[in-house]
């Protein structure tokens, strides 16, 4: 008898037994109530929560949530790019601009002012003056800008972006202004002076207007020209480990990080595509053990939501696919998704939440990463 | 969602409890467990050759079938009963290699069968059923993949994480050693 003909008899005679193997006692209800909690507990948790588990979902509903999740990062690409935008909307309606004139008026009104202050500015400049000049008056007056011309003349520029809400007048605050050498990078800068001046400015005072004056100003103190790198392209190198699945799993990553910066010179955008490797010590038997490999192509886009420049906190989504895999760890096909979360923008160390989706898109695993900055070649671009 | 308001589960035709099992109607998900959990259980102890293990791995696999049921798109019951069968097998090597028994390079040959048998010509199912569960495991999970469950070496291989030659080799010591354990016990039958 051939192994195929055998082969057929026993698949045929196995696979048409009915019932439990005799002797041995098993009684399906119990295991019934088992599986009815976990699938109660696990509908409960998903209500609770307000979410419905993507297992539940069909794929047209899987295809829509992916597509949301793209739609809502490409709109915070596209809001970050056009807040500007909103600024100048906003610098018409003041009144500083009809069809731009205005504003190139204001320009040459500082110009002149500082002209004049640079041309008469003889023998050392008396600071304390200065700033004693700049916590009594108001940013909005032509004193003030007269102040700015005197404190750029003695080398500083004043950098005023700190704002916040009052509770009692609705409105919001500009709480202080910043002294800083002018010759150096924005992002660099350090606090000669940190100042109080509390002013309401009214209608003024909304965050937009408060940064919309800064755009006039900013770029005519500071030396920033037109080939000033406005962003900057990184090669990066990242290791770490990663808890996944009960395992400890060593991590190495690489790929280009692309930072932008907005008009203020401070980076506020970052996209990264990076090769992320994970290793998987297997053992198939005592003596035979596996190395699995399991890599992951991630595309990252992240957000400083900081409102001081000095202190960013990025936030951002990262969303990977398996892309090259070996072992049984994740099945093919498999998703990861990523959270950009950090409050220092150049930290070496940082934790990473993470999520898989497994098993066909059916199976959330949570996981985190700590990664270690192993290296980075960074060149300013201009773009 | 459904609108099927109906009494009695058991009397319904099978896409009607699928219907409503993905709905989540835990009675309905009762009589389709009902159906298959015996067979099922049968399939995990094969593997693991132990009730409890087999209960476990019965249990993850039937949370994973109502889990998926929406994404599975009925073709008749025997594609059916394929599918569950397929989830309960991969779970059941999942549970073997958690627990770190899973061995492909086992020389030690198994206990034989206690008593000897009096069939000669022909065994029965349950005797052959019993025969395999005295391999050892990692003989029986490659026997069982290959000869019951009609995978390829190719796919076995995948599955395991090991080459096609080894899981050749594991199908063919399995083999030979079938013949030992059916010879031992006044069988002669060519394997």
């Amino acid at each position: 008898m051939r192994f195929e003909d055998l082969d057929n008899i026993i698949r045929a005679k196995v696979n048409g037994l009915e019932g439990v193997p005799p002797n041995v006692e098993w009684r399906k209800e119990p295991a019934w109530d088992k599986i009815d909690a976990r699938l109660q507990s696990e509908s409960q948790g998903s209500k609770i929560l307000g979410l419905v588990p993507l297992s539940k979902l069909s794929h047209f509903w899987q295809y829509s949530v992916a597509a949301s999740v793209a739609i809502v990062i490409a709109s915070s690409v596209w809001l970050g790019s056009s807040y500007f935008n909103d600024v100048d909307q906003l610098q018409k309606e003041d009144g500083h601009s009809a069809s731009g004139q205005g504003y190139t008026d204001l320009k040459q009104d500082k110009n002149k002012i500082y002209e004049n202050n640079l041309s008469s500015s003889n023998g050392p400049v008396d600071m304390e003056k200065i700033l004693q000049d700049a916590i009594s008056k108001d940013i909005e007056t032509p004193q003030d800008r007269e102040l700015l011309a005197q404190l750029a003349a003695s080398g500083y520029a004043v950098n005023s972006i700190g704002y916040g809400h009052s509770q009692s007048s609705f409105t919001n605050v500009f709480h202080y202004s910043k002294a800083v050498p002018f010759n150096i990078e924005v992002h660099d800068q350090i606090d000669i002076v940190n100042y109080l001046t509390p002013h309401t400015i009214g209608k003024y005072s909304s965050p937009e207007y408060i940064r919309s004056f800064e755009v006039p100003t900013l770029p005519e103190m500071l030396p920033v020209s037109n080939e000033t790198p406005n962003a900057s392209l990184a090669f990066i190198i990242n290791g770490g480990t990663g808890f996944v699945k009960d395992n400890f799993a060593p991590q190495l990553e690489a790929g280009v990080l692309l930072k932008l910066k907005n008009k203020l010179n401070q980076y506020n955008h970052t996209l990264s595509l990076k090769a992320n490797t994970q290793y998987f010590k297997h053992q198939a038997s005592e003596n035979e053990n596996s190395n699995n490999l399991n890599t992951f192509i991630v595309a990252e886009y992240g957000h400083n939501i900081a409102k001081k420049k000095d202190k960013p906190f990025w936030l951002g989504l990262g969303i990977g696919y398996m892309a090259q895999s070996s072992g049984d760890y994740f099945d093919k096909g498999t998703m990861m998704l990523d959270m950009i979360l950090g409050g220092n923008d150049s930290s070496k160390i940082k934790i990473t939440p993470q999520v898989y989706l497994t098993d066909n898109l059916t199976r959330v695993v949570p996981g985190i990463k700590v990664g270690l900055g192993l290296g980075k070649f960074e060149k300013g671009i201009s773009i | 969602m459904s609108t099927l308001i109906i009494n009695k589960p058991r009397e319904l035709t099978i896409e009607q409890l699928l219907l409503l099992c993905k709905d989540g109607d835990s009675r309905a998900q009762k009589t389709l467990y009902e159906r298959y959990a015996d067979r099922m259980f049968r399939v995990a102890y094969r593997y693991v050759k132990n009730e409890f293990d087999a209960e476990d791995i019965l249990i993850n696999g039937f949370v994973k079938v109502f889990q998926n049921l929406c994404r599975m798109e009925y073709m008749g019951e025997k594609s059916l009963e394929a599918w569950i069968k397929r989830i309960v097998i991969n779970e059941a090597l999942m549970h073997l290699r958690k627990n770190n028994n899973f061995n492909l390079v086992e020389d030690t040959y198994a206990n034989t069968v206690g008593e000897a048998s009096t069939i000669h010509s022909e065994l029965a199912a349950e005797e052959i059923y019993a025969l395999i569960l005295q391999l050892p495991i990692g003989y029986r999970t490659v026997f069982n993949l290959y000869v019951i469950e009609g995978y390829s070496h190719k796919e076995i291989a995948e599955k395991l994480n090991v080459s096609e030659n080894t899981s050749k080799s594991q199908l063919s010591k399995g083999r030979a050693l079938l013949r030992k354990i059916l010879e031992k016990n006044g069988i002669h039958y060519e394997i």
